[in-house]
């Protein structure tokens, strides 16, 4: 989760603390860890190896009777795969189960509660594609995921993300051309169980 | 009234003369300043270069015009008082005529049809009227100075005129806009209406099409007049280089914009918007240019209206403008603009979709920007028509820019809006302008070759949402692949969406960027169900040499031919969980008609569906057909599309994905999947990565 305080209302604070987040992979919420990616694409940001024990992301999917999976390990090494693999030469020999439903994506919940600040944001847009130079997110607000107005500082929702989406930005915008809005990272890493902005 | 000057010997100047230019220029010729210099301006954006600094004149150059016989310019030097005429140096020679003239000339030109060169001054004095000069060096009349019509019979407040190229007549429009006509045979001349602006135009142009330009001195502004038209209206074309002093020439048979030339930006909206040349489209001069929108800009020599866009050649360019909020009537909306450089930041909306921008659509006015990231607030009228709608923003370092015209720097970028009745939430998987990939073999119910390229999409899919109801929904693609001949359709079921809740009548359906309008709301279903195509090879053509589209080796490349959108709004909102709603349920469909598997006896058509994998079919299809071949579907179970192993005939994957070369097995190209299936989708979830996979075993264009 992360939570919004008074201390952390002014852009720059805000700005620095998600900063932090992604860069040191701990903040505000969720496990921590040591992941030195930086949030350059969502692409390439893997950090770590999901355990098998993982929980699975809490929504069910579609409407089909599916398997939930959780997001990508790309850094898994091609060849650990192969060993972990029964030996097959073509796809016609592989076997699945017939719930197994071939799917690359998950549901991710999102939560935002910020009607406590001072000045509380009028709009939400979700967005995984963006840039990261430190300091600033460059986010390409013509690929979201998510825009919504909010009522009173409050959105409860639903994302569908692709297996490989890991990290995400939403932006908290004010209806003021003189106003730079608040940015808040997600990443799986830290908040697998949802996207959560107190 | 005609006055012949007896001819004298000729003499040249001592200079050696000048080569004629290599070829007939498309750029326009400016003369400015005292001594003069030559400046080469493109007519299509008003930029403009310098051309010589040195022509060697000592003082005013004026009334040239140039000579498509011999391809140079020929004009009239003030201070020698004599013809002079200039080649591949750019410098003047003078040429002695076969009566001296002790006058001064500002308005001249060279007649296409014949080898001559004319020039105009209005007064009552003997030296002012229409006079001739010829030029051909083989004729008798070669340097001949002859008076056409004296100046007070021909009294016009004109600055310089231009041939017709077809046609043996001048055209000139004089300072109060009247356009006039002169017959060089004998000075007759008529006026031919009012174009409508006022100014002292002092170069005036010829296109090869007959089209007239001319250049207002004060502000520099290019005016446009079509002479084919009942009424010859001045456009504003271009925004060329301001003077006290100017006059032009130009070759009247080359093309404004060079065949081949890449140095202009253009829009991609729609032309009623005004987007081609032809239609005096939005376009700027990007070579040197140091202001323009987002990282990106490129040039093309036309517009790529629909079904091409400007993303799709070159780079994609559109990159300077973003939608941060979404767009509703009677609300403000955000935008954000990323200019390099500085300049002024022009932008319209068409809010009520007449395919125009009107000027009470003018959202930003010369805005000037520096660089950087800009945030802006737009309000939208609550009259704003929903729907899809277009919007066009330029940015230049000059003012004044319209909606139409060329500007000599800068960019222009046309994009595709949304404006929302009411205030929406919008959400898209798995992004507004991302993909998700769909693959299908189609031998269903027999086993496939897994090449998983038979019907590859990509996909997305969107939804509106007032108040947690769901308002409209969105499913958008582009097909990258047939490699299969089997003739198939592909659809979408939305379950849970009833088709009577469906606003069919204002259903957004459009392939290839271009209205469909024949309703994608398939009859005969509980759910409902939108064909996208009845046939998939009716939009798509192999490349040459190739059976299949985008899928073989050794034979031609073929660019994406087959684009899909659907908008589709609901009577009223509807309740919905969104998170059933996302992918929906695309399947592809035998198309009626054509023969499949030897399995059927005849054409399947309809009742032959192929879904992703446990996905129900529709109602259309003959439940029959299941469980037979290698399909293992049991209804009851609620079990469909799989083989014996599990296996499906259809993919989702999670990016824009890269598909195999026809007959290159999937774990060939994509060695994880096998990991990812035999864990059950625990571990290699991102198999479908390019980094995992092997690159020379995947299709590459």
């Amino acid at each position: 989760m992360n939570r919004l305080t008074e201390k952390t209302k002014p852009n720059m604070l805000l700005t620095f603390a998600c900063a932090n987040m992604l860069i040191l992979g701990g903040c505000a919420g969720g496990g921590g860890g040591g992941s030195d990616a930086g949030p350059t694409t969502a692409m390439d940001t893997n950090s770590h190896t999901v355990a098998s024990d993982t929980p699975t992301s809490p929504t069910p999917q579609d409407d089909s009777p599916t398997v939930e999976t959780v997001p990508a390990e790309s850094d898994t090494p091609q060849n650990d795969a192969e060993e972990n693999s029964i030996m097959v030469s073509s796809t016609s020999e592989l076997e699945s189960s017939t719930e197994f439903a071939f799917s690359t994506s998950y549901n991710l919940p999102v939560s935002i509660d910020v009607s406590e600040m001072a000045e509380v944001p009028e709009l939400l847009v979700i967005c995984k594609e963006f840039d990261f130079d430190g300091e600033r997110f460059d986010i390409r607000y013509n690929d979201c995921i998510l825009k919504t107005d909010l009522v009173d500082g409050v959105y409860s929702g639903s994302l569908k993300l692709t297996n490989d989406t890991r990290m995400l930005v939403a932006a908290l915008w004010y209806y003021n051309a003189g106003k730079e809005p608040l940015t808040v990272a997600w990443s799986y890493t830290d908040q697998p169980e949802g996207f959560t902005i107190r | 009234m005609r006055k012949l000057m007896l001819a004298s010997s000729i003499v040249m100047t001592a200079n050696a003369w000048a080569g004629p230019l290599e070829d007939c220029p498309a750029e326009a010729f400016l003369i400015q300043g005292n001594p003069s210099n030559l400046y080469a301006v493109d007519l299509s954006t008003g930029a403009y270069r310098s051309i010589s600094t040195d022509t060697g004149a000592q003082s005013t150059l004026n009334a040239i015009g140039f000579s498509t016989h011999d391809n140079h310019f020929y004009g009239w030097d003030k201070a020698e008082q004599t013809l002079f005429r200039m080649g591949d140096d750019y410098r003047v020679e003078y040429m002695h005529l076969s009566s001296p003239l002790n006058g001064h000339y500002y308005v001249g030109d060279v007649s296409l049809q014949e080898n001559a060169y004319y020039m105009y001054r209005k007064g009552h004095n003997e030296l002012h009227g229409l006079w001739r000069i010829g030029l051909d060096p083989d004729s008798s009349d070669y340097l001949t100075v002859e008076r056409i019509v004296d100046g007070s019979s021909v009294y016009l407040n004109i600055y310089d005129f231009a041939f017709h190229p077809d046609r043996n007549e001048i055209y000139s429009v004089d300072s109060r806009g009247n356009l006039w006509k002169i017959d060089p045979a004998n000075g007759s001349f008529q006026q031919l209406g009012n174009v409508g602006v006022r100014g002292t135009f002092g170069a005036v142009y010829f296109d090869r099409d007959g089209k007239l330009y001319i250049s207002r001195n004060k502000d520099g502004v290019i005016f446009q007049i079509d002479l084919t038209g009942a009424s010859a209206s001045a456009v504003e074309f271009a925004q060329g280089p301001s003077s006290s002093s100017n006059d032009g020439a130009r070759c009247a048979i080359a093309p404004v914009v060079p065949v081949g030339s890449q140095k202009i930006d253009f829009g991609d909206a729609p032309d009623s918007y005004g987007t081609i040349l032809a239609s005096n489209g939005a376009r700027h001069n990007v070579e040197g240019s140091t202001v323009y929108m987002g990282a990106l800009v490129d040039g093309e020599a036309q517009s790529y209206l629909a079904p091409d866009s400007d993303d799709g050649f070159g780079v994609d360019d559109e990159d300077g403008i973003q939608v941060v909020s979404n767009l509703t009537a009677g609300n403000q909306a955000i935008l954000r603009s990323t200019i390099k450089g500085s300049g002024f930041l022009n932008g319209w909306i068409d809010f009520n979709k007449n395919g125009r921008f009107d000027e009470s659509e003018h959202i930003l006015v010369d805005e000037y920007k520096t660089e950087g990231q800009h945030t802006h607030l737009v309000d939208i009228p609550l009259n704003a028509k929903g729907g899809e709608t277009w919007a066009r923003f330029r940015v230049s370092s000059l003012t004044g820019a319209q909606p139409t015209g060329g500007m000599p720097d800068g960019e222009v970028e046309d994009h595709k809006l949304t404006i929302n009745a009411a205030s929406i939430t919008r959400q898209y998987y798995p992004s507004e302008a991302g993909y998700v990939t769909l693959a299908f073999e189609d031998l269903w119910p027999s086993r496939g070759d897994y090449d998983l390229n038979d019907f590859v999409t990509h996909y997305r899919t969107g939804i509106s949402t007032v108040n947690g109801e769901v308002s409209s929904i969105h499913i958008g693609g582009q097909v990258l692949a047939l490699g299969a001949t089997f003739h198939n359709g592909f659809a979408v079921q939305i379950d849970n969406l009833l088709p009577e809740q469906v606003d069919v009548a204002n259903i957004a359906f459009e392939i290839n960027r271009e209205t469909i309008n024949r309703s994608p709301l398939e009859s005969g279903h509980t759910s409902a169900v939108f064909i996208v195509a009845d046939d998939l090879w009716n939009y798509v053509t192999p490349a040459e040499g190739c059976t299949f589209y985008r899928t073989e080796k050794n034979c031609g490349e073929s660019p994406i031919q087959f684009t899909y959108s659907l908008e589709i709004p609901l009577i009223k909102p509807v309740s919905a969980d969104l998170s059933k709603v996302g992918l929906y349920k695309p399947f592809i469909f035998a198309t009626p008609g054509f023969n499949r598997n030897s399995i059927f006896d005849s054409p399947p058509g309809r009742d032959l569906e192929i879904h992703l994998k446990n996905n129900q079919p529709s109602a259309l299809a003959d439940p029959a057909l299941l469980g037979r071949a290698d399909d293992r579907s049991l209804p009851n179970a609620e079990i469909y599309y799989q083989t014996e192993n599990g296996l499906p005939w259809a993919l989702e994957i999670g990016t824009e994905w890269q598909h195999p070369w026809e007959y290159i097995d999937l774990i060939q190209a994509y060695p994880n999947f096998v990991d990812y299936v035999q864990s059950e989708g625990q571990s290699s979830k991102d198999w479908y990565l390019p980094s995992n996979a092997i690159q020379s075993e995947l299709y590459n264009d």
